[in-house]
């Protein structure tokens, strides 16, 4: 009661000191080709009704107020450039445009509006592919997890991995959101490549710090992409060839019914070569490589209208497929008995996602989203062995099989309504959501001998409700004083249970444009999915489930403060420190077995967790060097029952430095190197520390750390006009100096002193790499 | 002495940074992990049956090295008691270095009794001590024989020698019952009295073993695993019928709260196989034992530890017990027992 009664105080208190907002953009203009500014150019902002013409160093500002925006600009000798965008914050937009080497009269712009990485008033960063291609890819291939990874307060996963810790948080507890459809996705090639191909994006918000009301569903962050959309009135396309995929994008503007289409299809190239690198590498390496017959395919479709009749909609289609197999086939004959004898295992998943979103033109003031989606992700693993035995080749006399099957499907079906408005300095945007899903299990165990077949199943359907109330407000308390506040209000329905949250965000921030602003902060956020992460030495395991009665929501309480600041037009900084409490996560109980447990309750615990950190970085934006330097302090610790009682344990997210450099250099517009330098502490693992003759112990999960972390990355970009297209060739070098990073530690007996040694099995030696991608 | 000032371009301070970088981290080699010297730790193996006389507590030290030259004499000062909210009920010192895995048979004197906590402390010179406490479970209840059949096993295929007739398969049928409104834990063993062969084939003698079986049909999830302390005895085709010594196996089975309060299996058992002993059993003593939920889980561990060796991808298995201060179990357990004619035996 007490804690409704200060929320509707803490309600009441923001919307008494509505008081108004302004936002500032500005930027620079840019040719494409020579990387120049452009002075004297036109710059419109609808709609505003405003214009303004670029300085002697490029850069034009406008000060406004959010919503959506159009910024048009009209240069002599290019074409008109139109940007749509919606306004949220302060922002930075600078526009490219090119001339084209034959006709003047035709202009493309290739749409990077920002060359790094930007940071939102709010704490969020904003990644183009632009800022991204021009630094060091593992294998070229432009990867949007990897990118995150370089932030400050994320932490890299497992070497070569995609997979990312935000704040402490566990790997699952980062949730993607497009079109206003939340999803989550495990990586291909186990991890290796993550589906959200910066080729097929526009930008991306990565939220870690202040949360806006209407974002939910993840406990440590929330990564908002933004799918590509046309650039030209001309249908223009652009193929990338790579080491590891290969993809092509279409943009088509159907002028004719004032539609704009882009689509793109990538498809995985490693079951080419697949058998020949594993004659290559050693064999420790090689037992770790994906099978040989593995392929995945990422798509998407988006397809978009804007006109004042129907206001703006986009329908996006994002699907994935991820499969690997491998099988071993046996025959022998034994006098007059032919026994043929099959095993094998594959393991993949496959996903979709329908979004469609509406922002009908209700009226100037007030700003209408409508949001409806379905998504649907499934995951595979099928370990297998079949053996039969015929009489004299024909006369079957016996068979054994033996399967496990995994199988889980989550279907979900999403919907939003909100609505936000705009006064002097203030806004407010309040809506409901609601997501429904579909649990299903699909899990067993067979094990047969002729006709008799015992077999286990484990876990139940399950349907789960979740419908969410979201208030947020901004207001601007005194000149640069800033207050966001809002509530999220969620109640989620299960089979035998009902959970109630209540999330509040507030966030205080001093906004001078100077040196030095500060910001405090608080965030609840909640997730109603369980992501489990497997703790075993090589593969990761990721398992999805829905809330139990026994294991509610996943809830982190994160308080943070800090600075940011601009040192001048090109420099930004910022600095933050948080202390996070994460409660009703879930792991695997010890012992627990797929084969034996009859439900995941049976295989899972739920456990508490605590995070602290320092996150600093500096971002260098413009000029012929730019880039950033980066450093997290991550201290994360998860709760583990031992006989003694509970006790701390470090969880895999805790690394407690962290140090990023990524720098990019242009020797002209075309010609660019890059350089990344990484170094993260050893990540925590689990080895047996003790034996006794009945077995192996280890006192706590995470007893030791992992080598120490660092490698250097290499690239060079060089970019090539001809005719009407456009070449990039990348060449990228990963881990220059051969550092041995550790993927997993094999216990290996030494026969010399007569004890176990863990061996370092790296599977990331230096790589170089190169791709080719083609705008034409 | 002049020194000039050397301009260097970009490019240059780069390529200077790079090979600094690179000469740095390439000082360290880490191609091998050693663990760090743990002390040593005492573990124990306790397994007590309340209703009989199987009570035995096996020690050990813990080790890093395959196997620690003091071996022989490893256990130093050991001393151990077991105690209730009474007093001390049982309590050992010994006075001379004992071996490893050294075991010890506890009296059959001491009365275990169900619902009471008992508690266990052992101390080694070089050990921290180690302690537990353990609550005895009710004793299992209506144990029934529903049916037992043989069938005849066609096409037996053998390694090393032929069957001249063809093996039997024991069926039993047996059900009992158990409280639904608790968790519950059980573990079932097979006896049999007949004829094993001592020395060579051809000599049989009169004695008991436990028997290898399996679950063909169950409504409680469950697993085979060794039970400690126990013997099955099974000859060797390959070597003249030579008897052989293996631990015994129990089928531990586990029922969740709100099950149903009676549980039917089916065992079977296969003789007559150049194998399985007793070569013809008499009969046999199905034994069902109400185990804690501690050595339960103990056990799914073990076995799921001795399933997982050997998979790099397995997720490492955490042998919890229930000793503070060092590894293993410490468990009194209640049981009862089902005598079956094994008509007919041949």
């Amino acid at each position: 009661m007490k804690k409704l009664h200060t929320l509707f105080i803490f309600c009441l208190f923001t919307t008494l000191l509505a008081a108004g907002q302004t936002i500032k953009i500005n930027g620079r203009v840019y040719d494409k080709n020579e990387g120049t500014i452009i002075s004297g150019g036109a710059i419109f902002l609808d709609p505003d009704n405003k214009a303004t013409t670029t300085d002697q160093y490029g850069e034009y500002s406008f000060v406004t107020s959010p919503g959506a925006k159009q910024i048009i600009t009209r240069v002599l000798g290019y074409k008109a450039s139109t940007i749509k965008f919606d306004l949220k914050n302060d922002t930075v937009i600078n526009i490219y445009i090119q001339v084209s080497p034959i006709e003047l009269s035709e202009v493309t712009i290739i749409g990077d509006s920002l060359k790094n990485v930007e940071i939102t008033s709010h704490g969020s960063f904003i990644i183009t592919p632009a800022a991204i291609y021009e630094t060091p890819k593992h294998f070229s291939e432009p990867d949007l997890l990897k990118a995150i990874q370089l932030l400050p307060g994320v932490i890299a996963g497992k070497d070569g991995t995609s997979d990312i810790y935000v704040r402490g948080g566990g790997l699952g507890q980062n949730i993607i959101l497009a079109n206003g459809c939340y999803f989550f996705l495990p990586g291909h090639l186990l991890g290796i490549v993550s589906p959200y191909d910066l080729d097929f994006l526009e930008s991306a918000e990565l939220y870690k710090d202040y949360f806006p009301s209407e974002l939910g569903g993840g406990a440590s962050s929330v990564i908002s992409l933004n799918f590509k959309k046309p650039h030209s009135d001309s249908l223009r396309a652009q193929l990338r060839l790579g080491l590891l995929s290969s993809g092509l994008i279409v943009e088509a503007p159907l002028k004719k019914i004032n539609w704009d289409l882009t689509a793109g299809l990538k498809r995985g190239n490693y079951s080419i070569y697949a058998p020949i690198l594993k004659k290559i590498v050693a064999r420790d390496v090689g037992d770790f490589l994906p099978p040989n017959k593995y392929s995945f395919y990422d798509s998407f479709i988006r397809l978009s209208h804007s006109s004042p009749k129907y206001g703006d909609i986009t329908y996006l289609f994002f699907g994935n497929y991820d499969k690997g197999k491998d099988e071993n086939k046996i025959k022998s004959q034994s006098g007059d008995t032919l026994i043929k004898y099959v095993d094998g295992i594959s393991t993949g998943w496959n996903n979709m996602v329908h979004a469609f979103q509406w922002d009908p033109p209700v009226g100037k003031s007030l700003k209408w989203k409508l949001n409806l989606n379905y998504n649907r992700i499934s995951m595979g693993r099928k370990i297998y062995t079949e053996s039969e035995k015929f009489l004299n080749g024909s006369d079957k006399i016996g068979s054994t099989e033996t399967l496990l099957s995994f199988y889980p499907t989550v279907n979900n079906i999403g919907t939003l309504i909100s609505v936000g408005m705009n006064i002097y300095k203030f806004s407010f945007n309040t809506g409901i959501s609601n997501r429904l899903r579909y649990f299903s299990q699909n899990n067993y165990s067979l094990n047969s001998i002729d006709d008799t077949r015992i077999r286990n199943d484990f876990g139940e359907n399950d349907l789960v409700n979740e419908t969410s109330l979201f208030m947020s407000s901004t207001t601007l308390l005194a000149k640069r004083i800033k207050l966001e506040a809002g509530v999220r209000l969620s109640e989620i329905i299960t089979r035998d249970a009902n959970f109630f949250v209540t999330e509040p965000r507030l966030r205080f921030s001093y906004n001078n444009g100077g040196i030095v602003s500060p910001h405090i902060n608080y965030v609840r956020l909640s997730q109603s999915d369980h992501a489990v992460e497997g703790s075993n030495a090589g593969l990761r395991t990721m398992l999805w489930l829905p809330v139990y009665k026994e294991f509610g929501p996943e809830i982190s309480d994160v308080f943070s403060a800090g600075f940011h600041g601009n040192i001048d037009n090109n420099i930004t900084w910022t600095l933050d420190g948080y202390y996070k409490r994460i409660s009703g996560m879930v792991d695997f109980k010890p012992g627990a077995s797929f084969i034996f447990d009859t439900s995941f309750v049976d295989m899972l615990d739920r456990v508490n967790g605590k995070a602290y950190g320092l996150e600093t970085g500096i971002i260098r934006k413009r000029g012929k060097l730019t880039g950033s330097v980066s450093y997290t302090y991550s201290r994360s610790k998860r709760e583990w029952g031992s006989p003694e009682g509970m006790i701390w344990i470090p969880s895999g997210a805790d690394r407690p430095h962290t140090f990023n450099l990524s720098l990019k250099y242009y020797f002209k517009a075309q010609t660019s190197f890059g350089l990344n330098w990484v170094y993260l502490s050893g990540a925590p693992a689990t080895i047996y520390m003790n034996e006794t003759s009945y077995g192996e112990f280890f006192e706590t999960k995470n007893n030791i750390r992992y080598f120490d972390y660092h490698r250097l990355d290499l690239s060079f970009r060089q970019i090539f006009h001809k005719r009407k297209s456009t070449f990039f060739i990348d060449a990228d070098i990963y881990n220059v100096y051969n550092r041995k990073n550790t993927y997993y530690f094999r216990e290996t007996f030494d026969e010399t002193d007569g004890s176990y040694y863990f061996k370092n099995i790296s599977l990331f030696p230096v790589m170089p790499s190169l791709s080719l991608r083609i705008l034409f | 002495m002049v020194i000039s000032k050397i301009e260097m371009s970009l490019p240059v301070k780069i390529f200077i940074f790079l090979f600094s970088v690179t000469l740095f981290c390439q000082c360290e080699s880490d191609d091998r992990y050693y663990r760090p010297r743990m002390p040593k730790k005492l573990s124990t193996l306790g397994i007590i049956n309340a209703d009989d006389t199987t009570r035995y507590i096996v020690f050990e030290k813990s080790f890093q090295v395959e196997y620690p030259e003091e071996n022989a004499d490893s256990l130093r000062d050991l001393s151990f008691t077991i105690s209730n909210s009474s007093g001390v009920l049982y309590s050992f010192q010994a006075d001379q270095p004992l071996e490893n895995q050294f075991l010890f048979q506890i009296p059959d004197s001491i009365t275990f009794i169900t619902g009471e906590k008992y508690f266990f402390r052992a101390k080694e010179r070089d050990c921290p001590e180690i302690s537990s406490e353990i609550t005895v479970p009710e004793p299992p209840s209506g144990l029934n024989l529903l049916s037992i059949d043989n069938e005849i096993v066609m096409n037996y295929v053998t390694e090393c020698h032929e069957v001249s007739s063809d093996p039997i398969l024991k069926v039993i049928s047996i059900s009992f019952n158990y409280d639904k409104n608790y968790n519950s834990y059980y573990a079932l063993l097979v006896e049999s009295d007949g004829f094993i062969p001592s020395g060579d084939w051809y000599s049989l003698t009169y004695g008991k073993s436990y028997l290898e079986f399996t679950v063909r049909e169950t409504d409680a999830s469950g697993f085979f695993t060794i039970f400690p302390g126990l013997i099955k005895y099974t000859t060797d085709p390959c070597n003249d019928y030579k008897l052989i010594e293996n631990p015994a196996h129990a089928y531990y089975m586990e029922f969740r709260k709100k099950q149903d309060n009676k549980s039917t299996l089916v065992l079977t058992s296969l003789f007559r196989d150049g194998i399985s002993v007793p070569v013809y059993p008499y009969n046999y003593r199905i034994r069902l034992l109400s185990i804690p939920e501690e050595m339960y889980m103990f056990e799914k561990n073990l076995y799921t530890y001795e399933r997982n060796a050997g998979d790099p991808f397995a997720e490492p298995v955490y042998l919890k017990g229930n000793i503070k201060g060092g590894y293993g179990m410490f468990a009194i357990y209640r049981s009862i027992e089902l005598q079956v004619d094994a008509q007919p035996r041949y």
